[in-house]
């Protein structure tokens, strides 16, 4: 009886186990979510993939990059990098090395004459 | 997505056949689902090996000369393999029972489940971006192992001290594919499930019996939230996978005089340490039990250690002639400094305090069953991974205290994720204590000779 009783105890102890580290599979959005086909990358801010498309069109793969983006803003930087490699993307300290400057504000800019408008920002080649 | 999926299937298909044939030496009288998962882990690290060697020798790596070099392992495979002995049946096989056509189908569905997630969208967790597919990107994309993946003052948030295994195996899938394809690549991760799964079940298939099997597969498989989109890209899905290989092999090793499993050893050491820091760890920890495992005999404790220690050696010597050494940005040990001892004290507080307050509570369910299990169930051989386990989970929680950033914060955001690479040994040790009481059949035995 007690073998029984504790046999029993083990299954459950199991089974709740299971349905513990498996209860993300049991929410109705898990299920919705898996057939949908979708792009997360920019999941932070939709519009930033065409900016960066500007820029990868614009720049060639060797350069350097001063990419300025709203401040405390981590995605836009690490998808930036991520998105445009080989091109180095540095902050502010390297500025009077870098060629381009990707400006990024989500909204169209007043384009200086040795800028280009690009979808959210506009890229300033320095001379 | 087809045309890009295609090559980096066949290439992982084709890594498991060379693995196949380079591992017959290190993986005799395993069960067929072991041994598919021991040729996933060495194929893999012949992927990334090439990779590496072929950027070192200057050659760009696409798909011909990954060909060749593939065709030249599996004949050393087979040379090497040739007039060894044919391996003796494994000694508990015969009472296994079968595998059911459902319970294949159970372990199974969490795969394919994680396969369609997986291939969703492109990698897009912060740490893909970040860290691993940043290096793989840079990598593939120069055709070289660029200094910037090691010393860029931009990018300090990259990890440049991380080890190089899943960068090198996602750059040599795309170097196979011929294009760096996000959706493509991130099938590597569900193949990674797979052998993880495929090793559990083969270890307690070998071992208990194939329903206990059964049950260890599904409860891996199903590990939703180490299985999830969030750890697609990152280098969590085969941490764990080393953590089952590391756990098996060892299990074996204290079992058993052949040689063979203190190969395994060797392998999962250094596929362990060439994916993330904690694989190191584990690795140390597991050293300590072999070292002082009483009932095996000194010589092959000494081998077992020896086994363990070597790659991991091997590896960090490699990694710091190649970068150099590098101090972590996220840990401030300076607070072991006497004059910080007040700040470090006020820290550990904060994480004892995080940790009882939300990590605990949260994991309380998962805590409570596994004490039932240790409570209700009686000792096996694979208690002596308990103590590791434990203790690596406890070196998590306590490192935070010495976080560059707040440690609150620290524990909030790694500890339950890198805790959960811990399941699939977990698991192992939870069956095999289970296993004689749920199938009284299932004695617990080598299965290795």
């Amino acid at each position: 009886m007690r073998h029984r009783v504790r046999r029993l105890l083990v299954a459950l102890s199991i089974a709740v186990l299971g349905l513990n580290v498996a209860s993300r599979l049991c929410s109705r959005s898990y299920w919705v979510a898996l057939t949908q086909r979708q792009d997360l990358s920019f999941w932070f801010d939709p519009q930033y993939g065409a900016f960066l498309d500007g820029v990868a069109r614009l720049t060639p793969p060797s350069e350097t990059i001063l990419l300025v983006i709203p401040p405390g803003s981590e995605m836009h930087l690490f998808q930036a990098a991520y998105q445009l490699a080989p091109r180095r993307i540095v902050t502010q300290c390297e500025y009077p090395a870098v060629r381009y400057v990707a400006i990024y504000l989500g909204v169209p800019l007043t384009c200086p004459p040795n800028g280009v408008p690009i979808p959210g920002g506009l890229l300033i080649t320095r001379r | 997505m087809m045309t890009s999926a295609a090559p980096v299937l066949l290439a992982l298909l084709g890594a498991t056949g060379v693995g196949f044939g380079l591992g017959q030496g290190a993986s005799p009288a395993l069960s067929t689902c072991e041994r598919i998962a021991w040729a996933g882990a060495v194929g893999t690290l012949a992927l990334a090996m090439t990779e590496v060697s072929m950027l070192g020798l200057g050659v760009r790596p696409h798909a011909a000369p990954f060909l060749v070099v593939a065709a030249l392992l599996v004949l050393a495979g087979v040379l090497l393999a040739r007039g060894r002995a044919k391996p003796t049946p494994a000694s508990c096989r015969a009472r296994n029972g079968r595998s059911s056509l459902l319970g294949i189908m159970a372990v199974a569905a969490p795969i394919c489940l994680f396969t369609l997630e997986a291939a969703r969208s492109p990698m897009w967790y912060t740490d893909h971006l970040a860290i691993w597919g940043l290096k793989a990107k840079l990598i593939t994309s120069t055709a070289s192992l660029p200094r910037r993946i090691f010393a860029d003052p931009s990018t300090p948030w990259s990890h440049p001290e991380y080890p190089l295994l899943v960068p090198l195996t996602l750059a040599s899938l795309a170097s196979i594919a011929g294009e760096w394809h996000g959706r493509a690549l991130a099938l590597v991760y569900p193949y990674w499930q797979t052998m993880t799964v495929l090793l559990v079940y083969g270890y307690l298939s070998r071992t208990m019996s194939r329903g206990i099997a059964t049950i260890g597969g599904i409860l891996v498989g199903v590990s939703a939230w180490l299985y999830c989109p969030a750890n697609v890209g990152t280098a969590d899905i085969p941490l764990a996978f080393s953590f089952a290989l590391l756990s098996t092999s060892v299990l074996d090793s204290l079992a058993t005089e052949s040689v063979a499993p203190t190969l395994r050893l060797g392998i999962a050491s250094l596929y362990a340490v060439a994916t993330k820091p904690e694989g190191l760890l584990f690795v140390l920890l597991l050293s300590a039990v072999v070292a002082f495992h009483r009932p095996t005999l000194p010589r092959r404790r000494a081998s077992g250690v020896a086994m363990l220690l070597a790659p991991a050696a091997a590896h960090s010597i490699a990694m710091v002639v190649l970068r150099g050494y590098i101090r972590g940005r996220d840990t401030d040990w300076g607070l072991l400094s006497v004059p910080r001892f007040q700040e470090l004290a006020r820290r550990i507080a904060a994480v004892a305090t995080r940790v009882s307050a939300h990590e605990l509570p949260a994991a309380s369910v998962s805590l409570a069953c596994i004490a039932c299990l240790l409570l209700l169930t009686r000792r096996s051989r694979a208690d002596v991974l308990i103590a590791p386990l434990v203790c690596q989970v406890l070196a998590y929680v306590g490192v935070c205290a010495f976080s560059a950033f707040d440690p609150a914060w620290q524990v909030a955001s790694a500890v339950p994720r890198i805790s959960q690479c811990l399941l699939p040994p977990m698991i192992v040790v939870l069956l095999a204590r289970a296993g004689p009481l749920l199938n009284p059949d299932a004695k617990e035995c080598t299965g290795v000779i």
